[in-house]
């Protein structure tokens, strides 16, 4: 996986990934026209498939809306690299099929534009405008599924089938 | 074993569950709310032959947009009361009837010893009456829905021990305040929290419930009041309170972990233009007494919105006969149906941009209320005496003589 960072700070809340007037929408494409846009406005316009958000401490604080979560995967995230995760964050990310990678090292020295390429099976985050590589511990099997997957309703479902 | 990692052992059927291990666990209650449902609902219908598990286990509620705020918030609501009669869901609590959490507790619905998910953060609320309860996204409910299961890790768990009496004037809210200025916020992240001491056994259901919705703000996963001391081996780490020490305070923006003494917050003269009364950790009864014995013969501020929501329709139906609802309305509230309304500004209450609000809601995060507006948290006393004083104020000097 190949992509541009997106730098943010600690604590962004769900509520500022998608502001709750948007709550409404289901629709991926939809929601990621708003993601961040209290934040950074026209963010939403900027990434490309495969980009790659850095956040700091507890990312996606707050509200449990999958609607944040599906706005970055509509806009085009591939992957979002912080110093922690708020848990329902986390988790939703992981049941839509996001990667979301712990790593202390490459948030903090990572910058906005630099190009980066994400290695999930063997832990290893290359920035390619630095040459510096920071490893990360990769997800267990049965968490790796789910991103492999797309998702925890193509696993279930891939389960159901051979019912 | 902590109380979590008791609940969770029954959940999955085992004799121990220990911190760190992975555990399937039956779901004895899937709560689902309008906001989250349309997700919900789409995702149910990805799945394979997707058929519900057990529809007396669900609780489907529209207290987000309650009454229907839009024509796209009603369609939602449209689906959902088309799902609950197809799937045979009977728990449908349909508009006016109240915040999920606070209808959760008062129905018993969130009994002792139950699992309990919602798709909602602030479900940890519903631990108040001893249940393992916890906020999970919208793809987790549909695969509930079809399963009635779900994944765990098994939390370590934080001990919060509550020391000493309350002095006159503070609040249960103003002792939650410094608990979680104490963690920040992310310092229970993935952590059980247990509520220990004096002071926590003393609470009344609706002050656990404030407590457990609360402690989502330091990150928990659940949170629980214990009934006996334990000693205090086993947690994560015991955090001791003397709540003799601690006065009114105010949660600063932005973030719901920045407790100040309203001793530092008052001086600095912050104007409120709205201030509310709303929420499952802001809107219970003990609220509207407090708020009602403040503004009874008194007006609320030129250039100032009081709003008051009640969390429930029971807690409306109490207010009204007690009195507390012509008290607040004389002195000028907007009394509002029971919803979740302005606290995550879904509905009414939306704040302007450099506008100023008080609450005793849950969060203040940047935008909650409406993006450029700036929410500080407090105590019911703190909110309604502010919306008397048109800024923030010690709400002792509005409480003297009204005790």
């Amino acid at each position: 996986m190949k992509g541009t960072a997106w730098k943010f700070g600690s604590n962004l809340a769900t509520d500022e990934i998608l502001p709750f007037q948007y709550m409404v929408l289901t629709d991926p494409a939809e929601l990621g026209k708003h993601v961040l846009e209290n934040v950074r406005p026209g963010f939403a316009a900027q990434p490309k498939p495969g980009d790659v958000i850095i956040a700091g401490d507890n990312m996606g604080y707050g509200s449990s809306r999958e609607h944040a979560p599906l706005a970055l995967k509509g806009a085009g995230v591939g992957a979002v690299i912080a110093r922690s995760f708020a848990r329902i964050f986390y988790r939703n990310c992981i049941n839509l099929g996001i990667p979301v990678i712990v790593c202390t090292q490459a948030s903090d020295e990572c910058a906005e534009g630099d190009s980066l390429s994400v290695d999930l099976e063997r832990g290893v985050i290359a920035d390619e405008t630095t040459g510096k590589q920071y490893s990360f511990e990769p997800f267990p099997e049965f968490i790796q599924k789910y991103i492999s997957k797309g998702g925890l309703i193509e696993l279930l479902n891939e389960q159901r089938k051979k019912h | 074993m902590t109380l979590t990692e008791q609940l969770l052992a029954r959940g999955a059927g085992r004799a121990e569950a220990h911190a760190g291990e992975i555990v399937e666990v039956n779901v004895d209650r899937a709560m689902i709310h309008d906001n989250n449902a349309g997700l919900v609902i789409d995702h149910f219908h990805h799945i394979v032959q997707p058929s519900v598990w057990d529809p007396d286990k669900v609780v489907f509620f529209i207290d987000h947009h309650s009454p229907s705020t839009s024509v796209k918030a009603v369609k939602h609501h449209d689906s959902m009361r088309k799902f609950a009669r197809e799937w045979g869901v009977k728990r449908f609590y349909d508009c006016g009837c109240g915040i999920s959490h606070t209808v959760m507790l008062e129905e018993g619905i969130a009994a002792k010893g139950l699992i309990v998910v919602g798709t909602d953060s602030h479900t940890t609320g519903e631990g108040a009456l001893g249940a393992f309860a916890t906020g999970i996204g919208a793809t987790e409910m549909a695969s509930v829905l079809v399963t009635g299961k779900l994944w765990f890790r098994v939390p370590e768990t934080v001990k919060v021990v509550v020391n000493g009496t309350l002095g006159f004037g503070v609040d249960a809210r103003d002792v939650m305040n410094v608990i979680l200025s104490k963690f920040g916020p992310d310092g229970a992240n993935y952590c059980a929290v247990e509520f220990h001491g004096p002071v926590c056994r003393s609470f009344t259901l609706e002050e656990r419930a404030m407590c457990c919705v609360l402690a989502m703000e330091m990150g928990a996963k659940n949170a629980l009041f214990a009934d006996e001391d334990t000693p205090d081996e086993g947690y994560k780490a015991v955090v001791t309170v003397d709540a003799s020490a601690i006065g009114p305070n105010i949660a600063v923006p932005p973030l719901p972990t920045n407790a100040r003494p309203v001793e530092e917050v008052a001086p600095q003269n912050i104007a409120v233009q709205q201030a509310a009364i709303v929420s499952c950790s802001g809107a219970l009864l003990k609220d509207l007494e407090i708020a009602s014995r403040i503004l009874k013969g008194r007006k609320v501020h030129e250039g100032v919105r009081l709003l008051v929501s009640p969390a429930s329709r029971e807690i409306w139906n109490k207010a009204l006969h007690l009195g507390y609802i012509a008290s607040l309305h004389d002195a000028g509230a907007v009394i509002c149906a029971p919803t979740c309304g302005a606290c995550g500004g879904h509905d009414m209450g939306i704040l302007a941009p450099g506008e100023t609000c008080i609450s005793c809601s849950p969060r203040n995060m940047s935008g909650r209320m409406g993006a450029g507006g700036t929410v500080y948290l407090g105590s019911s006393a703190s909110v309604a005496a502010a919306a008397v004083a048109g800024k923030i104020v010690d709400p002792r000097e509005y409480l003297k003589g009204r005790e």
